[in-house]
């Protein structure tokens, strides 16, 4: 199989914004503010940022709801066989030092990140060649599923040999890489100057991605993690946008507020669904089918959507966001409706009508401790007494993966593709690792639905609704809420805004005056 | 006097060692594992396990203290964060000297204001001057420092726009930091003063100077604040360290990249070696601060000099 990347079909998906791009010497500098310390260092291959996607490139990307994938560095690739892509390569490539990329650049990319631990994919890469100038050999250790040789040829960025070696220091601090922007100024963990490359390798009409532009010169990103001076930071102006304005400040920004001429709140629905996980083996009252569907009867989302997140959230119907291209509307009557009487017949049916004490750990992230304390009062009504455990994340991780350390827990949870893939991570047990579901249990049915919807011709409506049919029948979850997303910014700087499909927007996907 | 620096020098070796495998013992203890932090939840137990056999975490815990204690006190070397990957000793020495900044001058303003409100209380005890100073000092002592802080940031910044409302730069971004670092220590210092300095007023050496006709204000500044001076320095050796310790929290609000900040966001990820290695070069810091202190009382009561001499 030969696929082809043409710029006709990418220009359209990425590019968000209807607004026209205008030319970056209008408005020269923007500053946006971000809430979590992510740049305390540059190192490649160490998580996804705002930063990190403006100056490092992978070989593609793709659009995480649609799934179509866009190459940047990569011109074209073939399927050799099930396990084997060979990958070719722009021959005009150039890093911000100068140097010239080519396929022993990448080899090297992909085995350092592998090496350094941060290829964390479920399946493993035999073997990365470079087998001429140009073009590498990938050689997987298995069949890829769904969607994972796209989002891998997006996970890994590509750097130059040369370059790497010579900053001694893994580009900790001095990065160079072959992205639109360059690191001009960078004090960790307070702000990073980024500034457009003139030298910019590749040719205009083929910039797929919001990445690949330059609208503005300069920008400036300053970490905040103080919401109260984020929100300051916007009212000084010291800032033109942020994404992580918290709730208790956005209203100041929105139509009424004292700041609503100067700002704009562009508001999306969110990727990240709030979902209750129940403890499924023997070591919890759970194990009970009906006393899992008796808490599930007894939970009232639309309240819980009324009540967090100032009431921007919807009632979430599936294990993903509505925003994945295989999420299917029909799915809401699935959902077991909140109707009391419901949920104390179902209790009545379990080994515990007459009540349980059950426990719910949660880290200590999001509206998660929000979530938890609605959820016992609304269990409270049929008798259930829910003890609400709140957890550093550090803590919180080896107690996920321990049965007997909890009854329930709240995730939220997204995937970079499919809402398939968000399932996965939780019911495939090939997935998970551990021989079980992340909720502790072996039902070969479900895995077979899960091999079968996840894969390449498997994924088709029918598969996708019979799994979650089955996952929904048998109360192996339940979604509470899915959470909106939104992003403030100076309307007299910027005109509109795009999003990179996940619920991070972008520095480069602005549109400024 | 030299014998007994070198003393001092020699047991803060010890301290500072004690100080070491404390905090690792606590970090060794701590419920969670770096591993799953730095894979997320997606990693794999086999990809778990690598990670912590690469990162020496399966090793029992006297051999992980064993190569801690060699690496920072013998090779000298802090080693690399877990999550930055970046170099623990690099990122102090570019970190400290603003913690160090913000903490000096923390202490110099809580001493410049801090002393004489003190004293003023103290020689106008009972007057109107002495309640406005022990209803500043209430007020200090009050406040929290982190919402002091936004409200300055409100009024100098959002209103004024005199002051930038955080990040590092010139002196005006020292400023608020300063301010609010230090408005506890101010009324810590002019509380400690009022006291040190009611004690010896009512000696009866003062009482016999102002006998003799010797002007007020040298009864106050010659014969009585040198003798309340020890107190007060001890609780502003004290204090300094209080003055590293609180660059925390104001280090987040401003956000000042200096070592407090550093160590905030290392506690969250369970990055133990930047933990560890903070914790060790804010030992070191204080023990010579805590030696600095002594040396000073010798220089300001005759008598301890004395003592030092002998030794």
């Amino acid at each position: 199989m030969q696929k082809k990347l043409t710029a006709a079909v990418l220009a359209a998906a990425m590019v968000v914004s209807a607004a026209p791009a205008v030319n970056a010497q209008e408005t020269d500098s923007i500053a946006i503010g971000v809430s979590s310390a992510t740049y305390e260092s540059l190192v490649p291959w160490q998580g996804a940022t705002e930063y990190s996607a403006m100056v490092y490139e992978a070989l593609g990307a793709k659009d995480e709801f649609s799934g179509t994938f866009y190459g940047v560095m990569m011109k074209d690739y073939t399927q050799v066989d099930e396990v084997t892509y060979d990958v070719t390569i722009y021959d005009y490539i150039y890093d911000s030092a100068g140097n010239h990329i080519t396929a022993e650049d990448v080899a090297f990319s992909w085995n350092t990140c592998q090496e350094l631990g941060e290829l964390t994919e479920t399946f493993t890469v035999a073997s990365i060649t470079a087998i001429d100038d140009y073009t590498v050999e990938f050689v997987w250790g298995s069949t890829p599923a769904l969607g994972d040789f796209e989002a891998q040829m997006g996970n890994v960025v590509i750097v130059s040999q040369a370059a790497y070696e010579a900053s001694g220091n893994g580009m900790a601090t001095a990065p160079v890489g072959t992205g639109r922007y360059v690191v001009s100024d960078w004090t960790s963990g307070v702000s990073m100057t980024l500034t457009a490359r003139d030298d910019y390798w590749q040719e205009e009409d083929l910039c797929l991605i919001n990445q690949q532009k330059a609208p503005v010169s300069t920008v400036r990103i300053d970490t905040i993690t103080e919401s109260s001076q984020l929100a300051m930071a916007l009212q000084t102006g010291t800032i033109d946008a942020s994404a992580d304005v918290s709730v208790d400040d956005l209203p100041n920004f929105q139509e009424g507020g004292m700041y609503a001429d100067q700002y704009t709140v562009e508001t999306i629905t969110g990727v990240q669904g709030y979902v209750l996980y129940p403890n499924c083996s023997e070591d919890s009252p759970l194990a009970d089918e009906n006393l899992r569907k008796a808490v599930f009867t007894a939970i009232d989302k639309d309240f819980l959507a009324a009540a967090i997140q100032g009431g921007s959230c919807e009632p979430l119907y599936a294990m993903g966001s509505t925003k994945y291209s295989d999420y299917n509307e029909a799915w809401s009557e699935l959902d077991y409706t909140y109707d009391v009487e419901k949920a104390k017949e179902y209790l009545a049916a379990s080994a515990y009508p007459d009540g349980v004490e059950l426990t719910l750990i949660t880290p200590t992230m999001g509206y998660n401790e929000d979530v938890a304390t609605i959820l016992k009062e609304q269990l409270s009504a049929i008798g259930i007494t829910l003890n609400i455990d709140v957890q550093q994340f550090s803590n919180y991780l080896p107690n996920e993966g321990d049965s007997t350390a909890w009854d329930f827990t709240i995730a939220f949870l997204s995937s970079d593709d499919y809402i398939t893939n968000c399932w996965a991570k939780y019911f495939d047990i090939d997935v998970v690792g551990t021989g079980l579901t992340k909720n502790f249990i072996y039902d070969e049915e479900l895995q077979t639905l899960m091999d079968t919807c996840t894969s390449v011709d498997g994924h088709t409506e029918e598969n996708i609704d019979a799994t979650w049919t089955y996952i929904m029948e048998n109360a192996y979850c339940y979604p509470l809420i899915l959470p909106s997303q939104s992003v403030v910014y100076n309307s007299s700087k910027i005109e509109s805004i795009a999003f990179s499909g996940m619920d991070k927007f972008l520095a480069s996907g602005f549109v400024y005056y | 006097m030299w014998k007994y620096i070198l003393k001092r020098l020699g047991m803060m070796v010890f301290v500072v060692l004690g100080v070491a495998i404390v905090i690792f013992s606590i970090m060794y203890l701590v419920p969670g594992d770096p591993a799953q932090i730095i894979l997320g939840t997606s990693a794999t137990p086999e990809q778990l396990e690598n990670l912590r056999e690469s990162m020496g975490l399966n090793q029992p815990y006297i051999v992980q203290l064993g190569m801690f204690l060699r690496d920072t006190f013998i090779k000298l070397d802090l080693g690399t964060s877990y999550m930055t990957k970046t170099s623990i000793a690099a990122e102090i020495v570019q970190r400290f000297p603003r913690t160090l900044t913000l903490a000096v001058w923390s202490m110099l303003v809580s001493v410049i204001i801090g002393l004489p409100l003190g004293i003023i209380a103290a020689i106008h005890q009972g007057k109107w001057q002495d309640n406005l100073s022990i209803l500043i000092s209430m007020l200090g002592i009050s406040i929290p420092g982190f919402w002091l802080a936004l409200m300055m940031v409100l009024l100098f910044s959002v209103k004024l726009r005199w002051l930038p409302a955080y990040g590092i730069g010139g002196w005006k971004y020292y400023v608020m930091p300063v301010l609010a670092n230090s408005v506890g220590s101010i009324a810590m210092n002019a509380r400690q003063t009022r006291s040190a300095m009611l004690d010896v007023i009512r000696s009866d050496y003062i009482t016999t100077a102002r006998a003799k006709g010797v002007s007020e204000r040298n009864v106050i500044y010659r014969h009585a604040l040198p003798n309340a001076l020890i107190p007060i320095i001890t609780l502003l050796g004290t204090g300094f360290g209080s003055s590293l310790g609180g660059t925390v929290i104001v280090e987040s609000v401003f956000v000042m990249p200096g070592i407090g900040n550093y160590m905030t966001s290392a506690i969250t990820n369970l990055d133990y070696p930047v933990v560890r290695g903070s914790v060790v070069v804010l030992a070191i810091a204080f023990s010579f601060i805590m030696l600095a202190v002594d040396l000073i009382y010798a220089f300001v009561d005759p008598r301890i000099k004395a003592e030092y001499v002998g030794r």
